[in-house]
């Protein structure tokens, strides 16, 4: 018998055999092969390889200072982890502290000087054609304008870098101006005591009560420390904590309890609160009796809060006259904190609400005592070289308008936004020239005629400043994890050369610091490398402290006794006063509740309201819509109801000065009558830093009379494609 | 030679009553793990976030409205794990010293049945190149190998810290890891200590406490998939919602 092969045979050995091919993993596998060989290509993420080394600093990017373990591979900054222990951070570090490094590649970086033409085109410019551009323009603004013509914006103002400038605006009969910041209020507290005061803290962690007004207290505010004791985290007790505001904040979502308060009805409130304090004799009458300047007599504070009653309190606030008296009788329960919160982009209350918030502090006897307002003692001013004397420091609402001729910003982030028309304000209508010294295109600096780019936080040398509830004074240093780019420049290297002066490098004014507070002999130094402190006087010579600032270290100082000074419950300023008599009788734009739809512009805590976003966070908070950027408004479907708006649709918030495009998002926690608009950088536009300044809301407000922004008329209107 | 040898089972607790929604966990845990930046026109539906913070409401209107935030990850199923079923190329692997569910990149032809088959929406598709804004890829951690596009992703509770944590514990003569040794980069990060992760087969540990303790309860449990995520909350109308089927999350990522 032959073997013979058939074609039906055939056929069936290849059909077989691919059936056979198609069941075992031999095509998958090439598949499989082939599909990972496509992505084998010269793009693929090289990771960082070399040396691995272990740092410590301290972070810049917020006043509030956190210790920072900094782990490199070959030079790279690879991860951040907070360092426990810290005095002042307690081992926190916030999402942007963990993501800052990579705002030093961020698209939006600035990495050459550039100028604004006469055609009002900006076009990039050698560095020393952009100095010598400056220095003309300082020359025709001390030419053409008295006393303040010239001024430096400082967001950080305490530090040894804002002395340096005070001592050069002071050979220009120039004014240093203080930028908007977080720990502001305070001032209007000082400024409510009699006699020389020493700088003040918010004894946050130890108070039993705080009372926020819209204050992100649970959001980051002041220090770590502090934030660890708030969310009781640190085995002792925890603050009770009051948080006044419209907003569904998270400190709203977070605190013990959340007074939803109907838009700009805080001094309302404020006074309502001291109306119980008094009536109910809830304060020492004797101390506050002998204390207080302004409590009795005609146009007294007794006079003036008597006609806050609760009922009336609550018709306006739209908060229950029990609640009011509950929180009015917790608060004066022990010593409490109470904080005028400055948001990051709806800026502060209004100066009436922040004095009658305080009013609070000082009737409650809080000034001077442990949990509540502290003092700090402030080390004696260094004497930097020259003859020239120190130009002053002052708030920007006390800079007269249309004064300014030539303002310098600095670079360094405040946390705070602000609207371009504030700045205005300020500059010579015809002549005022701003030059920002800034590593980003940021909020109101994006118009500067001349900018030119400066360092990260993690690039360069600095002071962190002390934080808001800090009760001593503090030095720590952000030592650089990265190298600065070359076509970065230091502000002082850039006055000195303008004015061909010898102004001190930052690490000679750091350095003269760290040897006075040696000579000083008080406090401690933490050594983040052990995670403890070691008193000042173990370490010998001036070179040893400066040597452990240098390596992570922090100092602070030992605490000091306060005794309240006599003080006035309505402050010294006359028009102060007057407004908290008329703030029942005439509701101004700031009083919301007088109009049918308010825009109430706001700013994350922890995403810089001036500044952009690091990829990570910018990817992540696009992805999840957790947090809603400028593009977006969000209003309670109600209101959207009755305006004729849905979920989605296009609209355009329109108020006095102009509108600004968004998308509705209905959120049932909004109040009604209010629409909330993020200020800060734009989520959704990583990579075109042309449309990332999200700051379009702080366009619309027109801040004519009290610098406060916070309320807004507006109105919603609907978008025809 | 000292080899880890003790039975785990690693599992984590969040309490969704100190969740704030700060988003700091999902942060974190992108930088430890290398997740890429994926264009903006991803969206909601085609991201890259191995824990996600999602916002729920109780849907009542200003002033009795709530809202409470959601941190889903990975919910490492101990029973029937519905992903390791489905997947055609054995690309998913539950260890069984430690209970920990990963997910294996080079095994995976992304077939995205995983993502199809996980009711949690926890599992993420690369869509896009792994790539990251100009110069910042110096700036990843070394010890975690980035995905290539094509293939899913998820929460494998840090497996570069549970390594280096191994390797630390056995050079220098220990068998066990202690627990402060492993964290995973979002309860590090939280700064509000709502993520607790621990060894759940420990009965002393936190995390065990926690999870035994009666406001402790799991997503979907009527699935029957034993995750080794717990989640505590006071607040009832959080429980009635986590129970739904499918969970009422927005901008899912099953896509």
């Amino acid at each position: 018998m032959g073997f013979s092969v058939k074609r039906r045979d055939f056929l069936g050995l290849i059909g077989g055999g691919a059936i056979g091919a198609a069941l075992s993993p031999a095509p998958w596998k090439s598949l499989d092969d082939v599909a990972i060989w496509t992505q084998n290509w010269s793009w693929k993420p090289r990771l960082p390889r070399g040396p691995v080394e272990v740092a410590f600093t301290h972070c810049g990017l917020c006043p509030a200072g956190c210790g920072l373990k900094v782990r490199s591979v070959g030079g790279s900054p690879v991860s951040v982890h907070g360092v426990p222990g810290h005095p002042l951070s307690a081992g926190f570090v916030c999402a942007l502290g963990l993501a800052g490094r990579y705002l030093s590649y961020h698209p939006s970086r600035i990495v050459e000087p550039t100028v604004v033409g006469t055609d009002g085109q900006r076009r990039g410019i050698p560095f020393k054609a952009a100095v010598r551009q400056l220095g003309k323009w300082l020359d025709e603004a001390r030419s053409g304008g008295g006393h303040g013509s010239v001024a430096i914006l400082d967001n950080r103002p305490d530090r040894m870098r804002s002395l340096a400038y005070r001592k050069w605006l002071g050979a220009l009969d120039g004014v240093h101006v203080k930028g908007l910041r977080e720990d502001a209020p305070i001032n209007r507290l000082r400024a409510m005591l009699d006699g020389q005061v020493p700088e003040l803290g918010l004894d946050i962690a130890r108070a039993r009560t705080v009372l926020s007004f819209g204050a992100p207290v649970l959001e980051g505010l002041g220090s770590g420390e502090a934030g660890s004791r708030l969310r009781g985290r640190s085995g002792t007790e925890k603050p009770y904590i009051v948080q006044i505001e419209t907003r569904p904040s998270r400190t709203a979502h977070s605190a013990d309890l959340w007074l939803r308060i109907a838009p700009g009805t805080e001094t309302v409130l404020a006074l309502g609160l001291a109306n119980i304090l008094v009536s109910e004799g809830l304060y020492d009458k004797e101390i506050i009796g002998r204390t207080a300047l302004d409590l009795d007599g005609p146009g007294g504070y007794r006079e003036l809060v008597a006609r806050f009653s609760p009922k009336q309190v609550a018709r306006i606030t739209g908060i229950d006259a029990a609640t009011i008296k509950k929180v009015a009788r917790r608060f004066a329960s022990g010593p409490a904190v109470v904080i005028p919160g400055v948001d990051p982009g709806g800026g502060p209350l209004s100066p009436e609400a922040q004095t009658a918030a305080f009013s609070l502090s000082l009737l409650n006897g809080d000034v001077g005592r442990p949990g509540g307002v502290v003092a700090r003692r402030v080390s004696e001013t260094i004497q930097l070289p020259g003859t020239a004397q120190l130009a002053n420091t002052v708030e920007l609402a006390d800079v007269p308008d249309g004064s300014i001729r030539l303002l310098i910003a600095d670079g360094i982030a405040g946390g705070c936004a602000m609207p371009t028309s504030l700045l205005k304000r300020k500059l010579n209508p015809s002549e005022g020239r701003v030059v920002s010294l800034s590593p980003f295109e940021r909020s109101a600096m994006h118009e500067a005629d001349l900018v030119l780019p400066s360092t990260t936080p993690f690039e360069s040398i600095d002071e962190t400043g002390v934080p808001i509830d800090s009760p001593v004074d503090s030095m720590g240093l952000t030592v650089p994890s990265m190298r600065a780019p070359d076509y970065s420049v230091d502000s002082l290297h850039v006055l000195s050369m303008v004015t061909k002066s010898n102004v001190p490098k930052i690490t000679e004014l750091l350095r003269s610091r760290s040897d006075r507070i040696h000579a000083g002999g008080r406090g401690s130094v933490f050594d983040p490398s052990k995670g403890e402190s070691a008193p000042i006087t173990e370490f010998k010579t001036a070179g040893h402290l400066w040597r452990a600032l240098l390596d992570g270290g922090l100092w602070t100082d030992s605490s000091a006794t306060f005794t309240c000074p006599p003080f006035r419950l309505m402050g010294a300023d006359a028009a102060i006063r007057d407004r908290l008599h008329k703030v029942l009788e005439q509701p101004s734009t700031a009083d919301g509740w007088a109009h049918e739809l308010v825009l109430m512009p706001f700013g994350w805590r922890d995403a810089p309201g001036d500044g952009p976003l690091p990829p990570v966070m910018a990817k992540l908070f696009r992805e999840t819509r957790l947090r809603l950027d400028s593009r977006f408004a969000t209003i309670c479907p109600g209101t959207a109801k009755d305006l004729g708006f849905a979920e989605g649709d296009k609209a355009s918030i329109k108020t006095s000065l102009g509108s600004i495009t968004v998308e509705v998002v209905l959120d049932p926690a909004v109040a009604n009558g209010v629409v909330h608009v993020a200020v800060g950088p734009s989520t959704g536009a990583f990579g075109d830093a042309t449309r990332e300044k999200g700051d379009q809301p702080l366009d619309l407000p027109s801040c004519k009379n009290d610098d406060c922004w916070r309320v807004i008329p507006a109105k919603m209107l609907e978008v025809v494609s | 030679m000292t080899k880890t040898t003790t039975q785990k089972r690693y599992g984590m607790v969040i309490d969704i009553d100190r969740c704030d929604g700060c988003g700091a966990c999902m942060v974190a845990c992108s930088l430890e793990n290398n997740v890429s930046v994926v264009p903006p026109e991803a969206g909601l539906h085609r991201g890259l976030t191995w824990i996600r913070v999602y916002s729920i409401t109780n849907e009542k209107e200003y002033p009795h409205s709530d809202t409470a935030y959601l941190p889903v990850s990975c919910q490492h199923c101990g029973n029937e794990t519905p992903c390791v079923g489905v997947c055609p190329q054995s690309a998913v692997d539950v260890d069984p010293k430690n209970g920990i569910v990963s997910q294996i990149p080079e095994r995976c032809m992304g077939c995205r049945y995983c993502m199809v088959a996980c009711p949690y929406h926890a599992r993420y598709f690369n869509w896009w190149d792994p790539v990251w804004p100009e110069g910042t890829e110096h700036l990843l951690n070394p010890g975690v190998t980035p995905r290539m596009r094509g293939v899913v992703e998820k929460c494998n509770f840090c497996h570069g810290r549970h390594h280096a944590a191994q390797e630390r514990a056995a050079s220098e003569g220990r068998s066990e890891i202690e627990p402060n040794e492993y964290q995973t980069a979002c309860a590090e990060a939280c700064p509000n200590g709502a993520i607790t992760f621990g060894d759940l087969a420990d009965k002393d540990s936190e995390v065990a406490k926690l999870a035994a303790g009666p406001e402790s309860f799991q997503l979907l449990k009527t699935l029957g998939t034993g995750p080794k995520v717990y989640y505590l909350t006071q607040r009832s109308w959080v429980r009635d919602m986590a129970a739904k089927t499918p969970l009422p999350l927005d901008g899912q990522s099953n896509d």
